[in-house]
């Protein structure tokens, strides 16, 4: 549970209980999503990290309910999204919001920065025709940009500003989620600090809940209160940032910590590094038992009596260093990760 | 020892209705054999443009206009065509950012790999694809003897990189060009091929020449590293000197904007505001100096040289060369 | 199999600086009227546009120009040459051959107009419903267009007359109706090429309705291969046009159009040439425009999506 989570709110904002999201495909059935749970409670940003196949941008999907769950329950504030159709669904979309990944992209180039901003406050009925342009302006300024922009149209835009103009647009309707996927993923370092800036900067004033997808570590760790690590669609740990970070519990996220670079030369060369064998699974095929045995340090492959990984699937249980992990012998792989060492120097 | 790779005053400029935009202002650095090279700038400050302007590959509406790259004795901007093709690929190898464009789909592995050996030498068919199971093993792709018969899309992007940079070691080159060679992969799959670099370097010598805008690889991999800012080189310096003590505020502001991991957590980031500069027409003073926030009169007049500030580390800011030069008095107050 | 997509490298370089320059200058300019400007740098571009609309608009305001009476019979003045009565001369029965061109040229544009307008229209909305709702209502249409495109398109045209007889309306519906397949196609792939682009998810997440959505997102951002095309297929239809009236199902006398024009002079093509180059000229040259116009409007849409 999260350490910061307020006593007095029971309902987690965002529930996610046993979600299963399956495709079909040329090669067969993708299982994006495999018995994925978890929660988002109002005000907080839970982070969610993993790499390509994991099932994350999916999950930020099912979320929101534009991709439909195959099984489980969807809830935003206690209303189960999946029972919800057409109109419904959509009214409550002034409630949760999304920002994705390749600004420029998500932005109809045929329609001015204003008109896109003033779209949704129409759509949804949140603000009157007349008052529309000067709400745009008002975003506008909340989210940095000078009110001239208004008449730009995307192909003048920085990706920094357009990622901005993005913002503005799921911020207009007030919503009290809003779901970042891979938001500062395809922008410039810089770039990237000044919309985490800005994002933490509204979490302040407004109170948003935000759902931070990223494959980025560094920023999601920065950003997030609470953690989430996925691979090939399952949640292999879970807990506080700062403790998954500092003691990871499941050999992935071991791994994956180590692999992220670090721009410190004297700790990239001390550092011992875990460096993975072969490729992700196939997520139409994944292994038995626990999905990770096929490239884990301490699995079958380094030690050929473990054969529980390959018969049974870890469940994400509570570890004694205190955060959720799914694997059999969670707290077994430590590495010199990246906060203890900058510690050292700092 | 003499540089492997001299490069002075690379300019390169690309046409458009409007006027030239100077992608390349005067970029200079060199390369010692054996030694791993980071470039490192945001999008649009050059380094892509330099790093296809060494080998001379820029296409209209881009030209270089002006500067020499020597490298083994020969400027590679001025030498005839067919001794150009013959360091392409021979001595000198580039490596690109997506496998997956820059594989053809319908040859298999090992013809591609033949191909990149045939241009330069005279070897039998059987010979092309010993040597290519050869490259494949070195790479560390387990069973090489089947997946030379792969096509390009029956493999991972890791993979697919693995088999660039076969292709890019098959004439056993003396410098690899590797523009952005992990950006499209995988956390994990980077560390992988971050490892199979240095290990290339390590064992047989050849130097590498990294191009990126992630500066957490720069920092696990490169030796040096030269900063490009708007078209030139604005601090260069060994990896640990530029990192730990950065002299041009533009690489202070770069290392500020990066989520400290292990920081205190929502601390706020100090990325430099505003958006670098358009560049066409001829810009006065340091291209810089509105975003800078040690700015001083002169930056605005005159545009400030690559000069040393500490031993073997160059920057070119006013500021930091008047502190380096007078660090006792105090030099001129920001 | 992962297909490694860890981080893209941020849009940047030069272009884009440039264009933020120019937007801060103050030169907000939409897409399309950015394709227009582009279209009007070229000067191939200019020169087929101003072709086409000197075309058209002499056969359009010609005859109050030019006011002789193409049907009225000189025999005297038969197979004559260029004269200042006449200009392009007079056929076998000495009409003259500018009133008659003009004249002609009316009606065989018009046609060729409106059936492009006929077919772009009903095939867009056929590739748009298509695309859009997918599922059992895309696979019957698309098998509706399949079979359409199996007969070859004269050969369509020529049983639709046959069967409606050769009136003004019969003729333009049979060169219309070969084409609407071509459109459906046209317009259905980039339709479900738009409605996976991240600003038609993006309009969902943000509560936009699904009609909104078709009218305000997919369809402008659909339209530029179907203008494309109209501009290419109004071409091959003043082709189909003449083709039809040339082998004597187009527009029955008292009227002409370039096809029966050409139809008329066969027999004299060695005694008098003339009667056959000139609407053979104006078909072709009509069509060329139309080609030439075409392909401007392409690469005026192609860069910058």
């Amino acid at each position: 549970m999260s350490a910061v989570a307020p006593a007095t709110e029971a309902q987690p904002l965002l529930e996610l209980r046993e979600v299963h999201a399956r495709f079909p495909s040329s090669a067969g059935v993708v299982r994006a999503l495999d018995g994925v749970s978890l929660t988002v409670a109002h005000g907080e940003t839970l982070g969610l990290v993993g790499e390509s196949g994991c099932g994350k941008s999916t999950l930020g999907r099912v979320a929101l309910g534009l991709t439909r769950a195959s099984a489980g329950e969807v809830r935003l504030d206690g209303i189960e999204l999946t029972a919800l159709r057409g109109e419904r669904l959509r009214q409550l979309r002034k409630r949760m919001q999304m920002v994705f990944q390749d600004p420029v992209s998500s932005l109809d180039p045929r329609m001015t920065v204003g008109q896109t901003i003033a779209e949704p406050l129409g759509e949804l009925g949140v603000v009157a025709r007349a008052a529309r342009p000067a709400r745009v302006r008002e975003l506008l300024e909340l989210v940095g940009l000078p009110a001239a922009f208004a008449s730009r149209y995307p192909a003048q835009l920085s990706g920094g500003q357009a990622q901005r103009v993005a913002i503005a647009r799921a911020l207009g309707v007030e919503p009290e989620l809003l779901v970042a996927d891979e938001a500062v993923s395809a922008v410039d370092v810089s770039v990237g600090a000044q919309i985490v800036n800005l994002l933490d900067d509204l979490r302040r004033e407004l109170g948003i809940a935000y759902l931070f997808v990223s494959h980025d570590l560094a920023v999601v760790e920065h950003v997030s209160d609470r953690l989430a690590v996925m691979y090939l669609g399952t949640i292999v740990e879970q807990g506080p940032a700062e403790q998954v970070f500092r003691s990871p519990q499941h050999p992935y996220t071991v791994a994956l910590l180590s692999a992220t670079p670090a721009p410190d030369p004297a700790q990239a060369r001390r550092r011992e590094r875990i460096i993975l064998r072969g490729d992700v699974p196939s997520p139409v095929d994944p292994p038995s038992g626990c999905r990770f045995r096929t490239r884990c340090p301490i699995g079958p492959l380094a030690h050929p009596e473990r054969t529980v990984c390959a018969e049974r699937a870890p469940a994400l249980a509570p570890t004694p260093a205190g955060q959720l992990a799914a694997c059999h012998f969670a707290g077994e792989l430590v590495a010199p990760v990246l906060g203890t060492a900058a510690l050292e120097h700092g | 020892m003499a540089p492997l790779l001299d490069v002075r005053e690379l300019a390169v400029d690309f046409d458009a209705p409007g006027g030239a935009v100077h992608a390349v202002r005067g970029v200079s650095f060199a390369l010692a054999p054996g030694e791993i090279l980071g470039i490192v700038g945001e999008s649009g400050c050059g380094k892509s443009a330099t790093a296809r302007a060494l080998l001379r590959l820029i296409d209209p509406p881009g030209r270089i206009v002006g500067g020499s790259v020597l490298f083994e004795g020969r400027d590679l901007l001025t030498v005839p065509a067919a001794e150009l093709r013959a360091v392409r690929g021979g001595r000198i190898a580039m490596v690109f950012q997506d496998p997956a464009k820059s594989l053809n789909p319908v040859l298999t592995i090992g013809r591609q790999l033949a191909a990149a050996m045939r241009a330069h030498r005279r070897c039998t068919r059987e010979q092309a694809r010993a040597r290519a199971c050869e490259l494949l093993a070195d790479v560390g792709i387990a069973d090489p003897q089947r997946r030379v018969d792969q096509y390009p899309h029956e493999l991972s992007g890791g993979m697919r990189q693995r088999v660039m940079i076969a292709m890019a070691l098959a004439n056993e080159p003396a410098l690899i060009l590797a523009d952005e060679p992990t950006t499209a992969l995988d956390v994990t799959i980077q560390a992988q091929i971050l490892d199979l670099l240095r290990r290339i370097n390590q064992e047989q010598g050849t130097a590498i020449a990294f191009i990126s805008h992630n500066l957490g690889v720069i920092a696990e991999l490169c030796h040096r590293v030269a900063v490009l800012y708007a078209g030139r080189v604005v601090e260069m310096g060994s990896t640990e000197d530029v990192f730990r003590a950065p002299q041009h505020p533009y690489t202070r502001a770069l290392l500020g904007s990066l989520p400290a991991p292990g920081a205190a957590a929502r601390s706020r980031l100090t990325p430099v505001a505003g958006a670098p500069p358009v560049l066409t027409g001829a810009p006065r003073g340091c291209a810089f100096a509105p975003r800078c926030p040690r700015r001083i009169a002169v930056c605005d007049e005159q545009d400030p040289q690559l000069e040393p500030v500490r031993p073997a580390h160059l920057a070119e800011c006013w500021v930091a060369q008047a502190e380096a030069a007078a660090p006792a008095a105090g030099g001129l107050a920001s | 199999m992962s297909v490694g997509a860890g981080s893209v490298a941020p849009r940047g370089g030069w272009r884009r600086r440039r264009a933020e320059a120019l937007a801060a200058s103050g030169a907000a300019v939409g897409p399309g009227r950015l394709a227009l400007r582009r279209m009007f740098r070229n000067r191939l571009s200019i020169a087929a546009v101003a072709v086409l609309g000197a075309i058209v608009l002499a056969v359009v305001l010609g005859p109050f120009v030019w006011t002789a009476d193409p049907n009225a019979q000189h025999l005297n003045l038969a197979v004559a040459g260029p004269s200042s009565a006449h200009p392009l001369g007079t056929d076998t029965n000495g009409r003259d051959m500018l009133a008659r061109v003009l004249a002609g040229g009316r009606v065989s544009i018009s046609i060729s107009l409106a059936a492009v307008l006929i077919a772009a229209g009903v095939g867009a909305l056929i590739g748009l419903a298509a695309g859009f709702a997918g599922g059992l209502l895309d696979a019957v249409a698309m098998r509706a267009m399949d079979i359409l495109l199996a007969f070859p398109s004269l050969l369509l045209a020529l049983a639709v007359v046959a069967a409606a007889g050769a009136g003004v309306v019969s003729i333009t519906l049979a060169v219309a109706i070969p084409n609407v397949a071509f459109f459906a196609r046209i317009m259905r792939s980039m339709v479900i090429s738009v409605r996976e682009r991240d600003y038609v998810l993006a309009a969902r997440a943000s509560g936009v309705r699904r009609s909104r959505i078709l009218l305000r997102h997919v369809v402008p951002n659909s339209l530029s291969p179907v203008i494309v095309a109209m501009a290419l297929v109004f071409g091959l239809t003043l082709l189909d046009v003449a083709a039809l009236g040339f082998l004597g199902f187009g527009i029955q006398p008292p009227q002409s159009e370039w096809g029966t024009l050409l139809n008329d002079a066969r027999e004299y093509l060695l005694t008098s040439p003339v009667a056959l180059i000139v609407p053979g000229l104006a078909i072709a040259l009509t069509a060329l425009a139309g080609n030439l116009v075409g392909d401007a409007l392409n690469d005026a849409f192609d860069t910058g999506r």
